[in-house]
């Protein structure tokens, strides 16, 4: 009796023994972990490690911790999808490849799941952390303890998807698990209940993200900088952050209801006893559609910065960009039934929401357009940031036609579920969302670690994803018209073979460009000194986080800066002479900074161990998780030793040190 | 001079990708006549058609922001690059009301355009809508099983198993479910749309085939591990040779009673082709009513 | 010549000129500022536009609905155009020297704009009907 309330439904027959790949998967991912954790002890890192990192409330370390899951939870996503694209290759006509269908299933589905969850929302949210405290001339988050709250939430979440994998089996329905399909009927084990658990711990720490950063941008912006003067970055992250917050109540309500009727029987999705199917696919498509727009907008204000930027030119067009992306923020909630137009609703249902979807093409087009008149008439620097931006122009213009042409409800009855969606939607999402990821990446690196990265290797990394997105999507848009689709194991017609060879290809390419991207990290860390900025301004920037030092001290900014317009920052570098004033010129006070706390760390882990009992079935391990989670939460309220003060001095020796660096 | 070769390999890079898709598209674009490329683009039935004029002129419709966007973004980096800093050099220029009138109003006035063709195609193209100007000529019940698709022709009495005969040039009107598997979806690519088959409920799809050859049928929508073996043969032929099928169909020797039925309803993958020469009476209203929970059929699921 | 002739013909026509407006945007530029001052923009602005344009509406099929629709209505377009070219000349170099900078870009993102959408009803609309 005991013995089932503490194990529950575990067992060593879990572990999947009997499957090669997935034995090869676990233990390389052990080997890893392995490696890590040896290497963390031979160096005695230990007490940094907690005190300095996984205790940290600063954002910028959050931010940092954010990008390295981030990149990851890319290699096992990747590898996912290398694993599908050399099966599609192989598996013609009489071939079956070498991933039986449970198993393949799986991997698309952990592929989506990881893809979107765990490798472009940390990315964004990380970016988000690095930036906008510095660009608005802030000293950190709103709630700076909520964020790492927020990060450890969707840490855990990752390695419950990554326990999955080697514990039991992740869920085998694609990546938005509609019922009935995810129903205990069809889905009896616990795969769906991992996915459940894991994106309702994320969720939550996702959500708590977004409220942190609206709070941030609308109470935390220095002085003079009113909302139509702030850096377009930090408005995209305002309206992406007021998307989550309206959006992600959604995405839990839909899987709550989903797992009451898994666990407890209910009868909110089944076929029979009153479930319907129908109202999961508009709910969790209600959530869906926003989130796809939630990771878009981030990347577009990372464009208007980096082309402004690297044009030496102020953006084009500031006011209308602003409204562009409201527009944007408030079309995606009015979007969502596109995503299902041939699930039998009227013509004028399915008419109207084709014609929304394609009004949003409009502001997109005009953010397009400034950005182009941007560059024209600038002096444009062709560093791989800006190189990314140029990829994108052409690649999310024809991601982003072939996302209206499906908007046409009579051609989604043909490209709907085919490999023409497929190739849709990562050509948005790779090419927008992934190429304004890195060049964000590439961009902020130098302000959050001190050193740039290797020029050379970003260039040769950058053709490798281009060159290789094309190989291994354009073949796709083919296939889809052709009316392959989606999610296929294998398939009999040997004329599509070619086509998915070339995929594979493409593929392989990425892989390159992935490799050269790890490569170019190692080697610029490797060459730091060489690569050291100095001056704190990698870029020659016009945003207030490049006025301050390479990484900033923790407090950011010794002296909060008054915007009188937008881009104060460039014009203070042309009018004034020297920009910067001497240290000893300037007269300091103390600052009034936030303790580091494990709170955020614990209460995480308590919700890891309650989701994993909870898919398991072990009540008591249960219990003891919500307990606490609870117990930690009401423990860290009675927690009033919360903030210290940085002394003046200290400031004053800081900014000398940086000063004496920049001018030599 | 380096930064320049990079700059350079990386457009050329991007344009011959481009240059191969279109080469491929084409390609398979003027193939169609050619029996091997399938789906829309090989278009065999009437909504196809009208489908396929629908696809190609929405992209040219949008192809008119979307090249000259992409050659604008290549021609300004050429001709605005650091090094040829010329007189053109103006940073602080970044507002221009003519301008923003201008690519508000075109990108409006396109969408206006695809927004009429849209609406008007949507409600002509409606699955549930009858095709203008032909008569519905046979009626098919189609219901989803787990990885196999059941066709009943309810007005002949008869039914198959993965497999589909039509009449050439004349309506074929389909409603559609779906019994003990996940949500489906039934798709002719080169004769029509493709519509949902849920449990319970009942979808609706008419569809005109307009050439006499054998089509690709398929599931569209992932239900499990059988979902990439769940296609059938789609086979159009001619009045007379319809009806000589029926009467062979109703020589077979097996009906489908309730417990044929009850034996097709489990789990089979690539499940070979069968006919039945009778069919338990309103069997398709009773399978949606087992799932609204009254009707005479129990299974034990 | 049918409508398919013209929209081949008047596309590529369309297409090679922007390309080569948009590639050379310095020596658009000057020739933009020469146009305002000689007879060669009125014979350019006014004068071919009225007669392309109404080569297009000369063979028009009466505003129905279909791809000979767009060519009716860039018909129309390049005669409206041409007309107010001819008939306000001081108003259009007026106009013009306002805003001879972005004239060149503009001038082409139109040429390539009408080049596609012709080449697409004269070479590829055709096939698919």
């Amino acid at each position: 009796m005991l013995k089932e309330l503490i194990l529950g439904n575990l067992s060593l027959e879990a572990i999947p023994l009997d499957e090669p790949i997935i034995v090869a998967a676990g233990v390389f991912m052990a080997i890893g972990m392995f490696v890590v954790l040896v290497g963390i002890t031979a160096f005695k890192k230990w007490g940094c490690i907690w005190n300095e990192w996984v205790c940290s409330v600063d954002h910028k370390k959050i931010g940092i911790m954010y990008l390295i899951l981030s990149g990851v939870m890319l290699l096992r996503g990747f590898s996912d999808a290398l694993l599908m694209r050399s099966q599609q290759a192989i598996a013609a006509d009489t071939s079956m490849g070498y991933l039986p269908p449970e198993h393949y299933d799986q991997i698309f589905t952990a592929h989506g799941v990881i893809m979107i969850f765990f490798v472009a929302m940390p990315f964004m949210i990380g970016l988000m952390n690095i930036a906008i405290p510095l660009q608005i001339g802030a000293r950190d988050v709103a709630y700076p303890y909520l964020n790492s709250l927020s990060f450890w939430m969707t840490f855990v979440a990752a390695m419950l998807v990554n326990l999955s994998l080697v514990v039991g089996s992740f869920a085998a329905t694609g990546w938005l698990a509609y019922p009935p399909l995810s129903g205990l009927k069809f889905s009896p084990g616990v795969g769906v209940d991992y996915y459940v658990w894991a994106l309702q711990i994320g969720g939550v720490g996702t959500l708590l993200g977004g409220i942190n950063f609206i709070a941030t941008i609308l109470k935390m912006r220095c002085p003079g900088m009113t909302l139509m003067k702030m850096p377009i970055f930090v408005w995209s992250v305002l309206c992406a952050s007021i998307l989550i917050c309206l959006a992600f109540p959604i995405l839990t309500v839909s899987l709550g209801l989903l797992e009451l009727d898994r666990m407890m029987g209910m009868h909110f999705f089944t076929q029979l006893h009153g479930g319907n199917i129908m109202m999961y696919i508009n709910l969790i498509w209600a959530w869906g559609h926003p989130e796809v727009y939630i990771l878009i907008l981030p990347a577009f204000g990372i464009f208007s910065e980096v082309v402004a930027t690297f044009s030496r030119k102020r953006l084009f067009g500031y006011t209308t960009m602003v409204y562009a992306i409201g527009v944007i923020t408030f079309l995606s909630f009015v979007v969502w039934l596109h995503h299902f137009f041939t699930m039998g609703a009227s013509a004028n249902v399915n008419a109207f929401f084709g014609i929304a979807t394609m009004i949003i093409a409009i502001p997109t087009g005009v953010k397009v357009f400034n950005w182009l008149f941007t560059m024209y008439r600038g002096s444009i620097r062709l560093d791989t940031p800006m190189l990314w931006v140029v990829a994108f122009f052409t690649t999310f213009a024809i991601g982003g036609m072939t996302g209206v042409l499906m908007a046409l409800p009579p051609v989604d009855f043909h490209t709907h579920n085919s490999l023409f969606n497929v190739a849709h939607f990562h050509n948005t999402i790779i090419g927008g969302v992934l190429f304004g990821y890195f060049a964000g990446f590439v961009y902020w690196f130098p302000k959050a670690f001190g050193f740039q990265l290797d020029e050379r290797l970003g260039k040769i990394s950058f053709g490798f994803w281009v060159s290789g997105f094309y190989f291994a999507f354009m073949p796709l848009y083919v296939l889809g018209l052709q009316g392959v689709m989606r999610r296929l194991v294998h398939y009999d017609n040997v004329a599509y073979q070619p086509y998915f060879i070339v995929a594979a290809f493409g593929a392989v390419l990425i892989l390159i460009g992935v490799g050269f991207q790890i490569l170019q990290i190692v080697y610029s860390v490797k060459h730091r000194e060489k690569l050291r900025d100095k001056t704190g301004d990698a870029w020659n920037g016009r945003t207030y986080e490049w006025s301050i030092s390479s990484p900033p001290p923790v407090y950011n900014f010794a002296k909060i800066p008054t915007a009188n317009r937008i881009d104060e920052f460039w014009y203070e570098k042309e009018e004034k002479d020297p920009a910067h004033v001497h240290p000893n010129d300037t007269c300091f006070e103390d600052i009034h900074m936030p303790k580091n706390t494990s709170a955020g760390f614990f209460i995480a882990v308590f919700s890891g161990i309650l989701g994993f009992a909870m898919i398991w079935q072990m009540w008591l391990p249960a219990i003891f998780g919500l307990v606490g989670v609870i117990f930690t939460v009401i423990l860290r309220t009675f927690n009033n030793d919360t903030d210290y003060y940085i002394k003046a001095d200290t400031v004053k020796q800081i900014e000398l040190a940086h000063y004496k660096e920049m001018l030599s | 001079m380096l930064m320049l070769t990079q700059m350079i390999k990386t457009m050329g890079r991007t344009l011959l990708r481009l240059k191969f898709i279109f080469i491929t598209f084409l390609a398979t674009l003027l193939a169609g006549c050619d029996q091997k490329v399938t789906g829309i683009l090989n278009p065999k039935g009437i909504i196809s058609y009208e489908e396929r004029i629908l696809l190609f002129d929405s992209v040219a419709l949008m192809l008119i922001v979307v090249i000259p966007v992409i050659i604008m973004s290549f021609a300004f980096i050429i001709r605005y690059r650091e090094g040829k800093r010329t007189s053109a050099y103006k940073p602080n220029w970044g507002h221009s009301v003519f301008l923003e009138g201008f690519w508000w109003g075109i990108p409006c006035l396109i969408i206006v355009a695809l927004g009429i063709m849209a609406w008007h195609y949507t409600h002509k193209l409606d699955p549930y809508r009858k095709i203008d100007g032909y008569p519905v000529s046979l009626k098919v019940q189609v219901v989803a099983l787990p990885w196999k698709w059941l066709f009943i022709y309810p007005e002949q009495n008869i039914a198959s198993v993965n497999y589909l005969k039509l009449p050439v040039n004349q309506q074929v009107q389909f409603f559609l479910t779906s019994d003990n598997v996940p949500m489906s979806a039934f798709f002719v690519p080169q004769l029509g749309s493709q519509i949902y088959t849920m449990a319970g409920m009942q979808t609706q799809l008419h569809l005109l085939a307009t050439q006499t050859g054998t089509y690709r049928g398929l599931d569209s929508q992932y239900n499990g591990d059988g979902f990439s073996d769940m296609h059938f043969p789609v086979e159009v032929v001619d009045d007379a040779e319809m009806k000589a099928w029926f009467a062979s169909v109703k020589n077979s020797n097996k009906t489908l009673n309730l417990s044929n039925y009850t034996k097709l309803r489990q789990n089979s993958i690539a499940h070979p082709k069968e006919f039945y020469s009778g069919v338990e009476d309103k069997l398709f209203m009773n399978i949606m009513h087992y799932y609204m929970g009254h009707g005479p059929l129990k299974f034990d699921n | 010549m049918s409508y398919i002739l013209f929209a081949r013909w008047f596309g590529l026509i369309s297409i090679i000129l922007s390309l080569g407006i948009i590639f050379n945007l310095k020596d658009a530029r000057e020739m933009a500022k020469g146009f305002v001052k000689s007879e060669t923009g009125y014979i350019m602005g006014a004068v071919l536009p009225i007669i392309f344009g109404s080569l297009a509406f000369m063979h028009h099929h009466a505003f129905e609905e279909g791809p000979t629709l767009i060519i009716d209505i860039i018909g129309l377009s390049m005669i409206l155009l041409g007309a107010y070219r001819a008939w306000f000349p001081e108003h259009w170099k007026k106009v013009l020297g306002e805003h001879i900078d972005i004239v060149p870009p503009m001038f082409a993102l139109f040429g390539m704009m009408f080049g596609v959408i012709l080449l697409y009803v004269g070479f590829i609309s055709p096939l698919i009907r």
